[in-house]
Order: structure tokens, then C-alpha cells, then sequence
């Protein structure tokens, strides 16, 4: 028996074509899936008919699910790296001050600004404060005096969430409930609804390079989810090549949390779903999850403005049919938790 | 009289910054193939002293050199095709299978962010080979058991086509069977020209396989030298601090608990 090793790109390209060739024709399913003219279904052929339908299509639905896709993929492909770096399957990509981070940036606009804060600001004030907490999460783990490198940021990143989140509980509780307040939780639901192309191309200079340097270096991953000794000796630059990574992934997961809101599940569960379906080497698994994060947030997001008359919450979407899928995914794999 | 390959001159070591030394002025000499075993009681400092001379630990005093230049001196790369180190009981919490693990081993010889190539799976799949274990290849690592767990991650070693060998108690968790085998295994790399260098805190076992053995204790070497000269009943009571005698069978050191009749 001989056991043959393709060339990296061909041997991805073999592995998964059919995953995206399913991500190719959901994204174009679902620029005709929507509540205009009627329930669920925009016929092709109205895009030469009816300008309406045109401009619902190309300027709304377009860019709200290449945004979708970047979420997912942003989501699944920083779980994916800070599960393995933190060696651990049950972190999920929020976890070093970023999702709690752009929560309190988000609601802090929302109650500097009114209820009709500008959207652009809102994300803004989101993406600084999800860094923010990214940063301070970081901070707070080098100045610790207890454990290990990988533990202390653990710890930072509790402390620094914890921290955010009592900050939003206090806007809450400021916000006017009839006006700031709604809005305040929407967003903290998580939502694509009113993208439009220059949330994408604000999304683009984060997610694109953060992306592409976890691909680059998918098998040094695969290095730092051994013991530290091991890591090193196999010649890995522990502390740098982490740092690199988690900078990427977060950075890329910030942007689409300052865009799309607290979006949960993806990020935890996509990773898994991938290491069952591919293996659990980086080389396949990280472009796995990538593609089923994208796949995964297309299709909840169609879901949630598509299935009732009103737009549901992304993220309600994405927890229940995540929360669903990851019991099933448990009940049918043994995971590997450390105790 | 070969140069030797690992060199260790006047080292201290500390984990907290005003903390005692962990490693206290120690001293020692490998030469090329000279399989050497650091003795000691837990605590004594072996592991500490693996992780220097890795580099993932950094001295407060003295030097480390590897092939004739001081070890800071050497890339990380350089560094990683010259050391290989086989930690205590790997602990793998993802499902790698045993050859994606064993690959992981031919890293220092990618390329900057390259992946493995065929010739990279022929390597690996012949430590494999080499050390008996070509059947386990496509298992999940964490299913194995201790004993194969640790069989596959010296095969990863051995991938890595490093000269020095560096194992962290080795035969700690296995059994006799996979004991011996290790020890043979050992023996093995070493007639192929490595040179292996192990902790243990059990002498009974080391010595048919030691060429030279360090004893440590508290951070310092307390006498080092040929296992047949060097384990005594005087240097064990010394090294582990309770009474131990030594008989011999077959020319070889045995070692009991307990004063001399």
C-alpha cells in the first residue's frame, strides 16, 4: 500500500471542491430567497422586469450575504485557530474580550448617540472596543503572576469579558427603554439586516488579510496544538507564531462582530464539525471550516430574513440550529477534553 | 577524542526571578553516540535541564553548546534540526492520526510556511517502520495506549533526523514489555549514530544502555561516569538520600531498596 501526499493546494482542492461548489450555489440561492415581491422567492427573470426587485437583489440582498459568508468564515476560522493555540475544543473565538468588547462599544454609541445612531458609527465604536478588549485581554494575561503563558490569557480574557459585560449592563440599565434600549439588544442579538456594500468593503482589509495568513500557516498550527517542548523543538517560534495567529483570526472575527452583532455557536461549533468531517490536521481542517462557516451563516441568515414576515435575530437563528447540531455532533464523536 | 556534541558549562537556572536555583553550576559533557542518562529523584532538576539545553528555558548563568556553538547562537530552525525532544507523556487533544503526528517531525526541513511532500511521508512512514509501529499509521493518537503514545512520539523524533536526542523519562509509564522495548529502541538510534541523552529517576533500568550516567541532585551534579563504576551503593544513598544497595547479576548493577545486610 503506498500512502501519497499531493500537493498542498490540489490536495485541498480535491478534499473539499464539493463544499464549495454547495457554498457557490447557496450564495446564489439566496440572492433570490426573500420576502419580495411575495414570501420566500424573487424569480430570476424579475431582475430585467422589475427595477425594484433589481436593486432589492444586487444592493441589499448582494451584499448582505458576501457579508453572511465573511461572518461564517471569520467566526469558524478564528475558533478553529484559537481552539487549537489554547489546545482546547471548547473556546470560542469571542473569548479574549471581543465579543463582550464590541457589545460595549456598540451599546455605548447607541446610548452616546440616540436610537438613530449611524450604523457606520455604531460599528466603528464596536470594532474599537472588540480590539480594545482583544488588547487589554492581552495586557491584563502579561501582567498576571500565576500559570502558564496560554493560561494567564485565558484568565485575561474572562476578566476583560466579565469586565465589558457589567459595562453593558450598566448602559442597559441607563438606556432609555422605549427607544435606545430595543435597539441596544437587537444589536446584541446579532443581525445582518440593513448591510449594505460599504459594511463589506469595511469588513475587507480585516477579514481578507486575517484569513489568508491562518491558511498560510495552517501547518504551524498543527505544531502549536502539541506540548510547548514539543512546539519548540519542532522549531516553532511559540510565542510569535501564537500571537500572529490569534491576531489574524481576532482580528478578523472583531470586524464581523462589529457588523453583524453576537453571532454564537458558529465559532465553536463549525470547527468541530470540520476536525469529525476532515480530520483533524489543519492542512484540510482549516479550509474545511472555512468553507462550512460560510455555508453555515449563508444559510441561518436567508433563514432569519426569509421565514417570517419580520426579521429574526441572526444570532437566535445560528444558536438554535448551532445548539441543535453541536448535540447531535456530541452525542455521535468523542471529544477530548482535558481534566 | 571527539568533540562533544552537547556541552554544558557552569549553568544556573531559576524559574522565579529572585527565586532559588533550580540549576545550580552544573556541568556536563556528551560526546558524539554516548548515550547518557541524567539520574536523579524527582526534583532534582532533569527536566529543567532537557528544556535548557532546548532553549525554551533561559539560563541566568552559564552556557549551553550544541555542535560547537553556544545554543542562543543557533536559529530557531538551525536549533530544531540539531535537538529533538521527546516530552513525558504527550498529551494530543485533537484526533491527529499517528503518521499527520509523525509528520509533524519533518518541519524543520520545510520550507517557511511549506507543508509536507512525499518524501516527507516516506521519512516518516520509515521511523515508523523503524521502530515497529508502520501498522499503527492511519490511528488516532489519543486513542493509542501509553506505551504505543510514546513509541510513536520518539518515531516523530526520529522524523526530525536531529542528531541530539533529548527524551523525558522515557520509561516512566510503561511496562516491562514496553520498557524493554523502549530501552532496545534506544539502543537502536544510538547504533545509527545518535546520540540520546534521558531522564530517569529509576537506576535499575538505565544502566545496560547508559554509556555514561550523570547523577543530579538539587540542581548539581553530584558524580558522573561509566554506569559500572558509577553506580555504587555509596553515590545512589547519596543521590536519592535513603539507604540503597547495589548487587550484580551478570555483571550488571542491580538496584535495591534498603541498607547492606
Amino acid at each position: 500500500m503506498t500512502i501519497e501526499e499531493a500537493p498542498p493546494l490540489r490536495r485541498v482542492v480535491r478534499a473539499l471542491w464539493p463544499q464549495a461548489v454547495v457554498l457557490a450555489v447557496l450564495v446564489l440561492l439566496a440572492l433570490f430567497v426573500g420576502r419580495y415581491p411575495g414570501p420566500f422567492w424573487t424569480p430570476p427573470w424579475l431582475l430585467w422586469q422589475d427595477d425594484l426587485a433589481a436593486r432589492v437583489v444586487w444592493s441589499l440582498r448582494f451584499p448582505r450575504v458576501v457579508a453572511a459568508m465573511l461572518l461564517g468564515m471569520s467566526l469558524s476560522g478564528a475558533g478553529i485557530v484559537l481552539q487549537t493555540v489554547f489546545r482546547n475544543p471548547l473556546v470560542e473565538p469571542g473569548f479574549l474580550g471581543v465579543s463582550q468588547g464590541a457589545a460595549f462599544g456598540a451599546a455605548l454609541a447607541i446610548l452616546g448617540l440616540g436610537a438613530g445612531a449611524s450604523p457606520l458609527a455604531v460599528e466603528a465604536s464596536a470594532m474599537a472596543f472588540a480590539l480594545a478588549g482583544l488588547g487589554l485581554s492581552y495586557a491584563v494575561a502579561r501582567r498576571f503572576r500565576f500559570g502558564g503563558w496560554v493560561l494567564r490569557l485565558v484568565l485575561g480574557g474572562i476578566a476583560v469579558s466579565a469586565l465589558f459585560s457589567a459595562g453593558v449592563g450598566i448602559i442597559k440599565y441607563l438606556a432609555d427603554p422605549f427607544a435606545e434600549l430595543p435597539t441596544i439588544t437587537f444589536w446584541l442579538l446579532g443581525g445582518l439586516s440593513g448591510v449594505t456594500w460599504p459594511d463589506v468593503l469595511y469588513l475587507l482589509p480585516f477579514v481578507v488579510p486575517g484569513l489568508t495568513l491562518v491558511v498560510a500557516m495552517r501547518w504551524r498550527l498543527n505544531l502549536l496544538s502539541l506540548q510547548d517542548e514539543s512546539a519548540f523543538s519542532l522549531g516553532s517560534a511559540l510565542n510569535r507564531e501564537r500571537g500572529l495567529l490569534l491576531l489574524g483570526a481576532v482580528a478578523a472575527a472583531a470586524a464581523v462582530t462589529a457588523v453583524g452583532g453576537i453571532v454564537g455557536w458558529i465559532g465553536l461549533m463549525v470547527p468541530h464539525l470540520a476536525r469529525r468531517a476532515y480530520g483533524a490536521d489543519s492542512r484540510l481542517a482549516v479550509p474545511a471550516a472555512l468553507l462550512l462557516g460560510g455555508t453555515f451563516a449563508v444559510l441561518c441568515d436567508a433563514v432569519a430574513r426569509t421565514l417570517l414576515a419580520g426579521e429574526i435575530p441572526l444570532g437566535i437563528v445560528s444558536s438554535l440550529v448551532g445548539a441543535v447540531g453541536f448535540v447531535v455532533l456530541m452525542s455521535r464523536v468523542t471529544l477530548r477534553v482535558p481534566r | 577524542m571527539t568533540e562533544p556534541v552537547l556541552s554544558v558549562r557552569d549553568l544556573h537556572f531559576g524559574y522565579a526571578p529572585a527565586g532559588p536555583d533550580a540549576l545550580s553550576g552544573l556541568n556536563l559533557d556528551v560526546p558524539v553516540g554516548a548515550t547518557t542518562v541524567l539520574l536523579g529523584p524527582n526534583g532534582a532538576g532533569k527536566t529543567t535541564l532537557l528544556h535548557v539545553i532546548l532553549g525554551l528555558l533561559t539560563p541566568r548563568a552559564g552556557e549551553v553548546w550544541i555542535a560547537g556553538r553556544r545554543q542562543a547562537e543557533w536559529s530557531r530552525r538551525e536549533a530544531s534540526r540539531l535537538v529533538a525532544m521527546v516530552p513525558q507523556n504527550e498529551y494530543v487533544p485533537f484526533d491527529f492520526s499517528v503518521l499527520e503526528f509523525v509528520l509533524m517531525g519533518r518541519t524543520p526541513h520545510l520550507p517557511t510556511l511549506g507543508m509536507p511532500s512525499d518524501g516527507d511521508v516516506t521519512t516518516a512512514m520509515a521511523s515508523l517502520e523503524a521502530l515497529g509501529l508502520r501498522h499503527l499509521w492511519n490511528r488516532p493518537v489519543p486513542e493509542l495506549s501509553g506505551g504505543e503514545r510514546q513509541l510513536v512520539t520518539l518515531a516523530r523524533a526520529l522524523a526530525q533526523e536531529a542528531p541530539l536526542l533529548l527524551l523525558d523519562e522515557p520509561t516512566a509509564h510503561l511496562d516491562l514489555a514496553n520498557r524493554t522495548r523502549l530501552l532496545g529502541l534506544i539502543e537502536l538510534l544510538a547504533a545509527r549514530g545518535s546520540t540520546v541523552v534521558f531522564t530517569s529517576h529509576d537506576p535499575g533500568t538505565v544502566a545496560p544502555v547508559a554509556r555514561q550516567i550523570v547523577l543530579l541532585r538539587e540542581g548539581r551534579v553530584l558524580a558522573a561516569g561509566p554506569a559500572g563504576a558509577l553506580l555504587t551503593s555509596e553515590n545512589l544513598t547519596a543521590t536519592y538520600g535513603v539507604p540503597v544497595r547495589v548487587a550484580r547479576v551478570d555483571g550488571l548493577p542491580v538496584v535495591l531498596p534498603g541498607a547492606s545486610p
